[in-house]
């Protein structure tokens, strides 16, 4: 019997510290797992006890490249619990935000992170050197979405102007349009990114995914919607956990997601898919012509779903900024008879519900960078939370990403070591995963019987 | 001899944001300084220039927070050259690019040919859940203040890149 052991000491260009084991047998996969070590979080358990006000700021904290998911989510549902409505103006501005934060997520992933495993170069200063102009552009791109943030959220990182019902304070109209110039420019350059990237070897991986993302009936989903499926689920927010299962694996200190048993794929590949009519004419016809309307299918592909989405958010952010109405007052306050007043309980409660007739039960959904963020907060009698449940977007891909690699086996048993480790790599980087958000490294080895 | 930007490079809360307080404390002097508070963009702006002076905090085994070191640019070039482990220890993640992989960018894009560090050690970041040191309250700043002796280096901070500065432009 032969065995081949590959191993990777330390997967850089993902998030956090996670382990990958391919056991194969001949070329047949026999198992794979993505164990994830980084230590558990607790945030969920941090947040009971406390304000509801508060779950914007303290979930933004799980994760320094998606805080703005976490606010927007948190506040999403809080407001859920309180039934409070956000004006038109409150929401444009977060989508603004939001769109600044995909802005620099997906960049940084795609040319950075992504990008090098599809020209076989180890890293970003490597690809500096073949490509200076994509990279320059990517940096440019980037800081505009850093600057958008910076603008709404008071700062690059972990933006603090965020409160339930809206705003800390609204920017001023001449705050947004000075970046129009820069947006631009980015947008143009998104654009010729596109073009690039477009012109990659993409490898033959296609598969029939069950794609869920949030829908909305106008625009391309961000801050709200129903949650859909690729098999026709149609679901209110509220409705989520009749649906997605979280499980815990002994290989894994992050939940595994399933819906009704079965494995789900989301993020900007599941979004594009559904949601393909929604996109501005100048990011849908970037995609036609990539032909993402139809080839939808190879998950390598998310990169061009990224490099389209990063068209389209920089086409609304130009959009939202040139139609600015400065709301006032900046947010809207919850009504005082409701935050401490009892009210019915729901029909699908959790379980602090259960026991205390009085408690109130929010629901949130939205578009993280990387996929759908679910929130749920319970809130008791004193107006403080009983019960806080959040679903990360890398819970939700792990048993996919996991599934896309048993389906690649035969490929990975007849590669050389390194090449078997390399396109092992670029398959985990399609979902761009966050490993400290679904805790929340990695650690590749290959074990091979003949 | 052209102009150096001088950068002040980290986050804006606790002792990782004492690079951005030398930096306007600098400012005041009237030494042109920038602040900044992402790799990416630290990266661009090296991208865009040939000498760069960079203060950060640093963590180094076994020195107590509050002295600050200066490492000339062969230096930051040896160091760069003998890291292989930076590629390790200091990868380009989701969450960022770090200050030796910013460099090593510019520098692949044809800048950042002289960059100098004046790094100001900080406690690692876990044991400061467990130090007893007291904060310096500052006032006027809703930041999480510098601890103690983080802030005590400041001033010695200060006058080590301005005779740096000095002598550049000598």
């Amino acid at each position: 019997m032969k065995t081949r052991t590959i191993s990777v000491g330390y997967m850089a260009r993902v998030e956090g510290e996670t382990a990958l084991t391919v056991k194969l047998k001949g070329d047949e996969v026999t198992s794979v797992s993505l164990s994830i070590f980084e230590p558990p979080r607790l945030f969920e358990s941090m947040l009971v006890g406390r304000s509801p006000a508060e779950a914007p700021d303290i979930t933004a904290r799980i994760c320094g490249i998606c805080p703005v998911a976490y606010q927007m989510s948190a506040c999403a549902a809080v407001e859920n619990v309180f039934r409070l409505a956000i004006s038109n103006e409150i929401r444009a501005l977060r989508r603004l935000l939001y769109c600044g934060e995909w802005i620099e997520s997906h960049v940084l992933h795609m040319v950075m992170l992504h990008a090098p495993d599809f020209l076989n170069v180890p890293d970003a200063a490597a690809l500096s050197k073949l490509h200076p102009e994509r990279v320059k552009g990517a940096l440019k791109i980037k800081k505009t979405g850093n600057a958008l943030v910076a603008k709404l959220g008071g700062r690059e990182i972990h933006p603090i102007n965020v409160k339930i019902g809206g705003f800390y304070r609204a920017p001023l109209p001449s705050d947004l349009t000075s970046l129009l110039p820069d947006l631009q420019a980015a947008l143009g350059e998104a654009l010729e990114m596109l073009g690039w990237m477009a012109g990659f070897h993409y490898p033959d991986a296609k598969n029939h995914y069950l794609y869920v993302a949030l829908r909305h009936p106008t625009d391309y989903p961000m801050n709200e919607g129903r949650i859909v499926s690729s098999e026709g689920l149609d679901i209110d927010v509220s409705e989520y956990d009749r649906h997605f299962t979280e499980t815990h694996e002994t290989r894994s200190h992050a939940l595994h997601t399933t819906h009704q048993g079965k494995t789900m794929f989301c993020g900007p590949l599941a979004r594009l898919a559904l949601n393909f009519e929604k996109l501005p004419p100048i990011a849908r016809d970037a995609a036609l012509g990539l032909g993402l309307d139809k080839d939808h299918h190879n998950p390598f592909k998310s990169l061009l779903a990224r490099g389209v989405e990063v068209v389209f958010a920089l086409d609304e952010a130009i959009r939202i900024i040139e139609n600015y109405k400065r709301p006032s007052p900046s947010f809207i306050a919850i009504d005082p008879a409701l935050s401490n007043a009892p009210t019915r309980p729901e029909a699908s409660a959790g379980p602090s519900a259960e026991k205390h007739p009085s408690t109130r039960v929010g629901y949130g959904a939205t578009e993280a960078p990387r996929g759908i963020l679910y929130h749920r907060y319970e809130v008791g009698d004193d107006g403080l939370i009983t019960n806080a449940k959040i679903v990360p977007p890398t819970s939700q891909n792990q048993r996919v990403i996991e599934e896309d690699l048993f389906r690649m086996g035969k490929l990975l048993s007849t590669l050389p070591k390194a090449e078997a480790r390399a396109i092992a790599e670029q398959a985990i980087r399609n979902y761009d995963p966050c490993i400290s958000c679904a805790t929340h490294f990695l650690d590749l080895r290959f074990e091979q019987t003949e | 001899m052209k102009p150096r930007l001088v950068i002040g490079f980290g986050q804006p809360e606790g002792d990782d944001a004492v690079g951005l307080f030398v930096a306007e404390e600098l400012s005041k002097l009237g030494i042109e300084t920038c602040s900044v508070t992402d790799g990416a963009a630290l990266t661009l702006l090296l991208s865009e220039t040939d000498a760069a002076l960079i203060i950060d905090a640093v963590v180094i085994n076994n020195k107590t927070p509050g002295v600050v070191f200066h490492w000339g640019s062969d230096e930051v070039t040896a160091i760069l050259a003998s890291e292989h482990a930076a590629a390790s220890r200091w990868p380009v993640s989701s969450h960022g690019i770090s200050i030796f992989n910013a460099i090593k960018i510019a520098r692949a894009l044809g800048s950042a040919t002289f960059v100098e560090i004046v790094g100001i050690t900080i406690a690692p970041p876990l044991s400061l859940l467990c130090s007893s040191a007291s904060p310096i309250q500052q006032k006027d700043s809703g930041r999480q203040p510098l601890s103690e002796p983080v802030f005590q280096s400041v001033k010695e901070a200060v006058r080590v890149v301005s005779n740096i500065q000095r002598q550049y432009h000598a």
